[in-house]
């Protein structure tokens, strides 16, 4: 093995270590370095891996399970359509900051994008009586161009993300409050519907509301996104670890910018549906949704610091919070007790995730060594 | 002859049958020969056993506990069930907690609705399935069997006039900022609708700023802090809510503006508010007495149960009085908490 081999070959291991999901990331690699991948079997699917993501799938079900025992009529059909309504939205915005955490950032404003798309959507279609395509692309343009602001601002002018999106938070809040009051009473009185805007807030597709139909296709697309495509494969690599992937000849840039504009595109989605489901213009629209998607992704077993995690696990995040706070809500559970539910069970997981990763990454050194040992040439 | 005898006995058979069912029916009139038992008879068949579900915007406030206890004192008399589900002020969980409901079938349905139109559908929805439909002081952009609450566009102009008749006419700088509540509710909709009306007949009023404070008595102190800043010779300020409007009763004073700003709000009456008035913190409050409101509510769930209607077929309209508080002659417009408990 050539010394620059070597090197490189320590810096996947390293990745590798800290993302055992950088495995289908690898990819993305040289053939060279996945020759090199396969001959470490520490990168081989653990046990543990399996139950790490387990444990929210199980935790789901029961539960699912507990309430369809508890609240009457849970099962019935209408009540499973209105849970799947519910969930769409929220989950989607869990999704757009997925993407992002994937990436190794983080994204405060998702639940400002998502009110702000909502608020465009209900501006552009019943102020402006654009047609519901053109509005459509309208209000997915805002979600484009905020995230992309976002992302060029902590790509490329190198801010922090964190400080960053905290900032287009409050603007986007405060521009928001500002619309919001401007257009209040003609969003109050306007009442455009069409069979398409009608579709989109309480349509069915075989049964299915629209909202989750259009949750379903986006996550697959995600999905095979992240883990067939190379920009995608890219996102991940860059998450797992920012210098390995920028020395295996990944634009981590642009990679983080992508991340960011696919983000503002998924918050502005989950808005367009909201608007036409509430019709709302309230400007209460998203506030305190940025901390729920943090914990759904969170309780999804997603670890902040990048590069893990699937698009599946974060829609189970998202279910395990909806069906607790939906839960909680139809028990007659008091609303303060429910906000603080929700701060309990994001602490709660992230420092059994905390545990969980330090005892693994333990393990994992100990035993390390000896099947490199059993792995070198 | 068999043809005669066989008709001979279903004569007297039809015959017995009459006398025996005129004999139970006299029975079953002599019964009912009570009116006055007859009526708790009718009702308790009426209402006994019905489910009544409540949806407000937030237990956190006096109007809507005031709302739900006297509510729930009149449904327990009655044995009809009460379901209460609290969204705490967050939309999204009221929609839920409708959208629930409706698939829990009650029998009625109070709301009080965070904004004009985000359960406009889903209160259709409730209609179409059976369900009675009871709107409480904010009305959604959907009519319903019933609206049961003050005429919030009038109190904007009761309050407007009352402002011009103090700030108008060159008395004053005729400066007056309004503190909205949520602005896409009908609450603060509606008054500010009937209060710009009479201001805009008036030249002398100028109306420096229109703010939402989102019913938060933090935000309303903000910006009335702000707007004082800006015209310290503010003539008055008037908030859609009283609770709300305390916040801005403190930044007035907190100016050192104290009875020179003069502070109004249309209130549902919280001993607070009528305090307020009598520390001189508030100028005037307009009270719509949330108590007698919550047994106008009862009233409206026991008149739609026995109504026979279908819901979505008519609509009935019960409105709230309205009392000026000036001072502690009118202390009794206000409602204590305590009481209830």
């Amino acid at each position: 093995m050539t010394q620059a081999e070597d090197r490189s070959a320590s810096f996947l291991r390293g990745a590798l270590a800290r993302s055992p999901s950088l495995r289908v990331a690898g990819r993305a690699f040289s053939e060279r370095e996945r020759g090199l991948l396969s001959r470490y079997p520490v990168f081989r699917r653990r046990f543990g891996d399996s139950l790490d993501a387990a444990v929210p799938l199980l935790v789901m079900c029961g539960l699912f399970a507990a309430f369809a025992l508890l609240v009457p009529n849970y099962l019935s059909g209408s009540n499973l359509q209105q849970l799947m309504r519910d969930y769409a939205e929220p989950c989607l915005v869990a999704l757009a900051l997925g993407i992002v955490v994937f990436a190794g950032g983080i994204d405060l404003s998702v639940g400002a994008i998502f009110a702000l798309a909502k608020f465009t959507a209900l501006y552009l279609f019943r102020i402006e009586m654009w047609p519901l395509p053109v509005a459509v692309l309208g209000v997915l343009s805002v979600g484009a161009v905020i995230g992309a602001i976002n992302g060029v601002l902590i790509a490329y002018l190198k801010t922090r993300a964190f400080l960053t999106t905290l900032a287009m938070l409050l603007i986007l809040r405060a521009g928001l409050d500002f619309v919001t009051n401007a257009y209040t009473i003609e969003l109050a009185n306007a009442w455009r519907d069409t069979e398409g805007w009608y579709w989109l807030g309480a349509g069915y597709f075989l049964g299915v509301p629209s909202n989750m139909v259009i949750l379903l296709v986006v996550a697959l697309a995600l999905h095979l996104f992240l883990t067939r495509l190379r920009p995608g494969l890219h996102i991940m690599a860059t998450g797992a670890d920012r210098k390995a992937a920028r020395h295996a000849g990944i634009n981590t840039r642009r990679v983080t910018l992508l991340a960011y504009v696919l983000s503002g595109l998924i918050a502005a989605l989950a808005g367009l549906f909201y608007a036409a489901r509430q019709s709302s213009a309230g400007s209460d629209t998203g506030l305190g949704w940025g901390v729920t998607a943090l914990t759904a992704v969170v309780l999804g077993g997603v670890s902040l610091s990048g590069g893990g995690g699937s698009v599946g696990r974060v829609m189970i995040g998202s279910a395990i919070l909806f069906l607790l706070m939906s839960g909680l809500l139809r028990m007659n559970m008091p609303g303060g007790a429910s906000s603080a539910l929700i701060g309990a069970t994001l602490l709660g997981a992230v420092g059994i995730h905390i545990q969980w990763s330090r005892r693994r990454a333990r393990s994992r050194s100990v035993r390390s060594p000896v099947s490199d040992q059993r792995g070198a040439p | 002859m068999v043809d005669f005898i066989s008709g001979k006995r279903w004569a007297i058979g039809l015959v017995s049958a009459l006398v025996v069912t005129w004999g139970f029916m006299d029975g079953a009139s002599h019964a009912q020969t009570d009116p006055r038992s007859q009526l708790r008879i009718d009702f308790d068949k009426a209402v006994k056993g019905k489910t009544v579900a409540w949806v407000p915007i937030t237990m956190g406030t006096p109007i809507d506990q005031i709302w739900t206890a006297v509510m729930q004192s009149h449904f327990d008399k009655y044995g009809i069930k009460f379901i209460v589900r609290d969204p705490n002020f967050d939309s999204n969980s009221q929609l839920q907690a409708v959208t629930s409901l409706i698939n829990e079938k009650p029998d009625v349905l109070i709301v009080q609705n965070i904004n004009v139109s985000l359960l406009a559908r889903e209160l259709k929805r409730a209609m179409e399935n059976g369900i009675y439909v009871i709107q409480v002081n904010m009305m959604s952009n959907q009519p319903s069997d019933a609206y049961v609450g003050v005429d919030n566009v009038d109190s904007g102009r009761l309050i407007a006039k009352d402002i011009v008749a103090q700030c108008g006419g060159g008395k004053s700088s005729g400066k007056v900022a309004i503190v909205q509540g949520e602005a896409t509710s009908a609450g603060s909709l509606d008054q500010l609708k009937g209060a710009m009306e009479v201001f805009a007949a008036d030249k002398s009023i100028k109306v420096v700023s229109t703010q939402a404070a989102n019913w938060d008595a933090n935000k309303a102190n903000e910006i009335t802090a702000t707007v004082l800043r800006q015209h310290p010779d503010l003539c008055a300020t008037y908030g859609h809510w009283g609770i709300m409007q305390q916040g801005a009763a403190q930044a007035v004073k907190a100016a050192g503006l104290q009875g020179k700003v003069k502070v109004y709000a249309s209130s549902d009456g919280p001993r607070s508010d009528c305090e307020m008035v009598e520390q001189g913190l508030f100028y005037k409050v307009l009270s719509y007495r949330a108590d007698i409101q919550g047994m106008q509510i009862a009233d409206a769930v026991l008149t739609l149960l026995q109504s026979g209607e279908k819901p979505g077929a008519k609509r009935l309209t019960l409105l709230s009085n309205n009392f000026w508080v000036t001072g502690p002659a009118e202390r009794h417009y206000c409602y204590d908490l305590s009481l209830t408990q």
